[in-house]
């Protein structure tokens, strides 16, 4: 057995569509960093903006409140006034912050700013956009970053843990279909267009040992190509912009009660690479039993990206039957939005969670490698 | 002892059948063609064989191993080559006789053996995609022979070679029966490579054995055709019927055919003047197992 699943991989290797999707995945995910740190910059850019807007704001309403002052001396007003003041000194600061790069400091003047939007729009001085819900989950996580001495990261911030999460979202749900389908879509049907096929079955060795090398070369040899990938890029990112804190804290469906929680970015992740784990080995189970049924390398390649894509977008992208989403495997192929409740949020059904993604994947795993056995054992070598 | 039994085998594929209740046997050291016309079932009978067609009815067991109950034992026994020579061809030819060796725990002794027996020492590094049609047909029989059989299947092992590599092929074959005594069994559609290396043929048609009771290549020699004068045909069949040198005769519109024993020409002219039959129109037929060839397969 272990004969072939090395001859396997070492058929895996050497392939050239294989070299050429992985040369792909990592250009995309080189191309797709690139952008997010653009998308940074912007950001910080756009941030310094609004701080700025925000400041001349403070600075136009406060003039016409010292006048007005002047005029009626009411006590209120001068109130107002000082506020204003405070409010345009906790901006400056932010700016200033922001200018330097200092973003403790900006995370300080964000507390300050949020505390005061809080208290406005509990004492109803102050109608604003944002719940008092949101307001006070960004001051909480605020606050937790500056006791705990992390610094605030964007969505698009490339730091490693950061990376991992944003290519879970961003990359990896549709990518990984055609990756995986692409590695491990023609591990049969190979044999039949190359003749080895016969030379493999006339060996004294069962079927089974047969289908299982296979498929036991093709998860490893999947494995290998994606998470060896992601973590030179965890490596290379850790270098070039630092890993980020472990601490930094994610929202995480928390099914045991049932609400969203924070837990720590190394955690998330951890959960994010188990979870990626299984999905592939979902993925290459689903491509060994097309590869079972189809004969020709290009048919089961073709057959099996254009099936996962299918399914995939009609059920994530369209929601489909919502109710019924957590029974389909590939409702949790974005893996981060399931771990923080996007997706059960999004579906209306609590049932999706990390929980249910494995329970679903291993079923569905099981089910596609048990009808693949009993095909493979069972099924006349023609050709 | 039988290396090989295919005991009322029956399959069918895609509402064919594709073989009928077929049985025959195949002794320890013997050689022994597979003769055919395409689509006769030759393939499908090596596959079943193999175990990797699964047969509707019927037993085949290889060294006493039946194939379907107890497949590892009897594959065990057995090298093939089934339809095109199987080779991992992005590897080199001593990749892929490393694959069967380090698979089936064969010494690399052995393998450098084989690698001599091929012929193919100075390209054995190469990439199969490399090789030449005749090459690979090698590299596939060195890779069926690393495991030392005791029967060896071979499906049209002559398609692709040329006249040399088909000499070299038969020399091999021989070589093997004669030292190791290993069970070869080769099927082909050309009669004529066949009964050269083989010491019997079974003929199959439309999925069914034809003649297996009678072992035609025992029978080989010449096949004579004449005339002789009318009224003399009974008394000539009582002649021929005991003569031991002719193995068989008939009588189609006033010519005798008959199949003689190899170098027993003299034999028969003298038989005929000693017996008084005038002759007219002597001439030789065929070799005598293409003429059965052509016999059983006129038909088709």
């Amino acid at each position: 057995m272990f004969e072939i699943i090395k001859l396997e991989l070492k058929i895996f290797f050497k392939k050239k569509k294989n070299i050429i999707a992985v040369l792909a995945f990592n250009l995309l995910l080189i191309l797709v960093t690139n952008i997010s740190s653009s998308l940074e910059h912007q950001k910080i850019n756009g941030e310094l903006g609004n701080t700025q807007l925000a400041l001349e704001s403070i600075e136009q309403s406060i003039a016409p409140l010292n006048e007005q002052y002047k005029e009626t001396k009411d006590l209120n007003i001068l109130k107002i006034s000082k506020s204003c003041e405070e409010e345009k000194k906790i901006y400056e600061n932010k700016k200033q912050a922001i200018k330097t790069g200092n973003t403790f400091d900006a995370l300080k003047a964000d507390i300050q700013i949020d505390e005061i939007t809080l208290k406005g729009i509990e004492n109803k001085t102050l109608i604003s956009g944002e719940s008092k819900d949101v307001v006070k989950d960004r001051l909480g996580k605020n606050k937790y970053l500056l006791n705990n001495n992390i610094s605030p990261i964007y969505d698009v911030t490339m730091s490693s843990y950061n990376f991992l999460i944003a290519m879970g979202k961003e990359v990896l749900p549709l990518f990984l279909i055609i990756l995986i389908f692409l590695f491990s879509g023609d591990m049969i049907s190979r044999d039949s267009n190359m003749g080895t096929y016969k030379l493999l079955l006339i060996q004294p060795i069962s079927r089974v040992k047969v289908l299982y090398s296979k498929i036991i070369a093709a998860i490893a040899a999947s494995l290998i190509m994606v998470l060896g990938t992601l973590s030179v890029f965890f490596i290379g990112l850790g270098f070039i912009k630092g890993l980020g804190s472990p601490n930094y804290p994610m929202s995480f469906y928390d099914i045991s009660g049932n609400k969203i929680i924070n837990i720590g970015i190394a955690k998330f992740c951890i959960y994010f690479l188990a979870i990626l784990i299984f999905i592939i080995i979902f993925y290459v189970s689903l491509a060994s039993l097309i590869s079972t049924i189809t004969n020709n390398s290009t048919t089961s390649i073709g057959v099996s990206i254009t099936l996962g894509i299918s399914i995939f977008i009609l059920n994530t992208q369209l929601k489909l039957a919502p109710k019924m989403a957590h029974l389909n495997p590939f409702t949790y192929m974005n893996i981060p939005n399931t771990l923080n409740g996007s997706f059960s949020i999004q579906f209306d059904n609590t049932n999706i969670n990390y929980k249910s993604c494995l329970i679903c994947i291993i079923i569905f795993t099981a089910l596609n490698i048990i009808i693949t056995t009993l095909i493979f054992k069972k099924r006349d070598v023609i050709c | 002892m039988k290396i090989l039994e295919v005991n009322k085998v029956s399959k069918t594929l895609k509402k064919n059948k594709i073989l009928n209740n077929i049985s025959f046997s195949i002794d320890e050291g013997e050689i022994v063609g597979f003769v055919g016309p395409n689509g006769a079932g030759k393939t499908t009978t090596l596959k079943v064989i193999t175990n990797l067609l699964y047969q509707d009815e019927g037993k085949v067991t290889i060294a006493g191993y039946d194939v379907s109950k107890n497949r590892e034992e009897a594959l065990s026994n057995i090298g093939a080559i089934i339809e095109n020579p199987g080779l991992y061809t992005f590897l080199t030819g001593r990749e892929n006789l490393e694959f069967i060796r380090k698979l089936r725990k064969i010494s690399k002794e052995k393998m450098e053996d084989i690698i001599k027996f091929t012929g193919l020492k100075e390209r054995i590094d190469d990439k199969v995609n490399k090789y030449s049609l005749g090459m690979k047909q090698r590299l596939a029989l060195g890779m069926s022979l690393l495991t030392s059989p005791k029967l060896l299947l071979l499906d049209e092992p002559t398609n692709g070679l040329d006249p040399t590599g088909v000499e070299e092929l038969r020399k091999t074959l021989k070589e093997l029966s004669k030292q190791d005594n290993t069970s070869i069994f080769i099927s082909s559609h050309q009669l004529s490579e066949i009964e050269k290396i083989c010491d019997r043929v079974i003929f199959i048609k439309k999925g069914r054995i034809i003649n297996l009771s009678k072992n035609i290549l025992e029978k080989s020699g010449q096949v004579i055709k004449f005339k002789i004068e009318k009224g003399k045909e009974e008394k000539a069949k009582i002649i021929f019927k005991d003569c031991d040198f002719i193995n068989s005769f008939k009588l189609n519109d006033e010519y005798f055919q008959i199949n003689i024993k190899e170098n027993a020409l003299s034999n028969l002219l003298k038989l005929l003047s000693q017996n008084g039959i005038d002759f007219s129109d002597f001439h030789m037929v065929k070799d005598s197992v293409e003429n059965q060839y052509d016999e059983i397969f006129k038909e088709i």
